[in-house]
């Protein structure tokens, strides 16, 4: 399974677009960023699965969550890699 | 004890305010915002559940637009010295609390402040007058806490929309007993008390402030995010939310905002005005006594009196030590209100304020008590 991290600002707003995405959908998770992303300090994620990733963008601009980057997380030999989305 | 002070704040709550203080307090105290562990997620969690009940409430779009505050004058603060600076001219009425009368004339900023009749209402179209080129906040108190007037907000709202004036409501009286709806209103901003008509603990309050308005922040700190940047984030809540969030409170206050949906802000304002009705006709009936504020179906659960020929703090302890009723003498912190309402040169009033739990036996023996004391004046 693949999955995408949509980074918002605020654990709010990942909470509001949790709240969202789960009227549509049975899996979102609110997470913490992993650290090697760039993004330093503390930053919030909504885990999501990846063929979901056009629907969150559709409830995002829907609703006005303004989405900082979003990546595709996916396992290569046992590890969690990351791509920009 | 019969608590007759709900203005100053709600005495009973809702059996679930009391749990949800209690269970998080205990089980689940966690940082909201602060790291990612379960606990941590869930406190954030819960203090966004709260958002959104305030948001359904008062006709908020976007929960994230909500920042709460430890009262309503954290909030007034944030808002009065938020907006400022670029058109530093305020208008304030005159039936304002020191919560929004003093920040406004720390923050130095030239203000107007337009008066209400004898009975604290305001006329709209003397607020619309006092508009000036410079002019960048209106500020209107919705309740008076002194006599439980009721302001028209919308129209008010209407006339700053028109001007392109910022609108700040101080809803500290009115949040949970009158509907209020940021949008048709046209609010950008309200500040409200949790621990009053909402039903939530003591030391909770908050600021809406609407989409795309930026405030300049008057405390800045950790707020869990943007961490690596010198500034304050330019989003909400956290712009104005920082430091550790008093999670279980806040979450006990959504509580509280649930339950007031559940039974209806038009059912309590009806039971409230029922009340005063109550207390103002049979006071009414007491020789000696004075009342101030208009008739109470204009108004909130708040009655203002004197006795003749006693301090207002003198009748107010006689109450509270021979009778058990607890209410508020004095100034009630609204000395622009009291010179309003011409009760400044008095020292202020006796002031009943009244809430969903406030029963007709407690106005009967709240009556009958006001009569013994005036009989031996």
């Amino acid at each position: 399974m693949e999955y995408a991290l949509i980074v918002f600002g605020s654990v709010t707003v990942a909470n509001r677009a949790k709240k969202l995405m789960r009227r549509y959908t049975d899996f979102a998770d609110v997470v913490q960023l992993p650290p090697d992303l760039g993004i330093r300090g503390c930053s919030y994620c909504l885990r999501i699965r990846l063929r979901d990733f056009g629907l969150m963008r559709q409830v995002a601009d829907e609703y006005g969550l303004r989405i900082k980057a979003a990546y595709a997380e996916r396992e290569f030999d046992g590890q969690k890699v990351y791509e920009a989305i | 004890m019969i608590y007759l002070d709900t203005a100053a704040t709600s005495h009973k709550k809702p059996a679930q305010v009391y749990h949800t203080l209690d269970v998080l307090t205990r089980k689940h105290s966690a940082n909201a915002g602060r790291g990612a562990s379960t606990l941590s997620l869930a406190a954030a969690n819960y203090i966004y559940e709260a958002a959104e009940q305030a948001a359904l409430l008062f006709h908020i779009n976007a929960p994230e637009n909500i920042a709460f505050t430890s009262n309503t004058t954290l909030a007034l603060n944030m808002a009065i010295k938020g907006c400022t600076k670029k058109k530093p001219h305020v208008i304030m009425t005159s039936m304002e609390h020191n919560s929004v009368a003093r920040p406004v004339y720390a923050c130095g900023a030239p203000y107007t402040i337009v008066r209400a009749d004898r009975e604290g209402y305001m006329n709209p179209a003397d607020i619309a007058r006092a508009i000036r080129p410079d002019t960048g906040l209106i500020v209107a108190n919705h309740a008076s806490n002194v006599c439980g007037s009721l302001q028209d907000i919308a129209a008010i709202g209407e006339i700053a929309h028109k001007q392109g004036v910022l609108f700040l409501v101080d809803s500290a009286q009115s949040a949970g007993v009158v509907p209020i709806d940021v949008e048709t209103m046209h609010i950008d901003m309200l500040a409200f008390a949790g621990h009053k008509s909402l039903m939530g603990p003591l030391g909770t309050g908050g600021l809406y402030v609407r989409e795309s308005l930026l405030l300049d922040t008057i405390i800045e700190g950790g707020s869990g995010s943007s961490s690596e940047s010198r500034e304050q984030p330019d989003f909400m809540p956290d712009r104005l939310v920082s430091g550790t969030a008093n999670m279980p409170a806040i979450a006990a206050l959504g509580e509280g905002i649930r339950f007031v949906r559940r039974t209806g802000v038009e059912t309590i304002l009806e039971h409230e005005r029922a009340l005063a009705r109550r207390f103002v006709d049979g006071a009414r009936e007491i020789p000696g006594l004075i009342l101030y504020g208009g008739e109470p179906e204009r108004g909130v659960g708040v009655v203002s009196l004197n006795v003749k020929g006693k301090s207002c703090v003198e009748v107010a302890q006689e109450l509270d030590k021979t009778y058990q009723i607890a209410v508020r003498g004095g100034l009630h912190c609204a000395p622009l209100a009291h010179e309003t309402l011409g009760t400044l040169k008095h020292g202020g009033t006796v002031r009943f304020s009244f809430g969903y739990y406030t029963t007709r036996a407690e106005i009967d023996r709240a009556l009958f008590a006001l009569n013994k004391i005036c009989k031996h004046v």
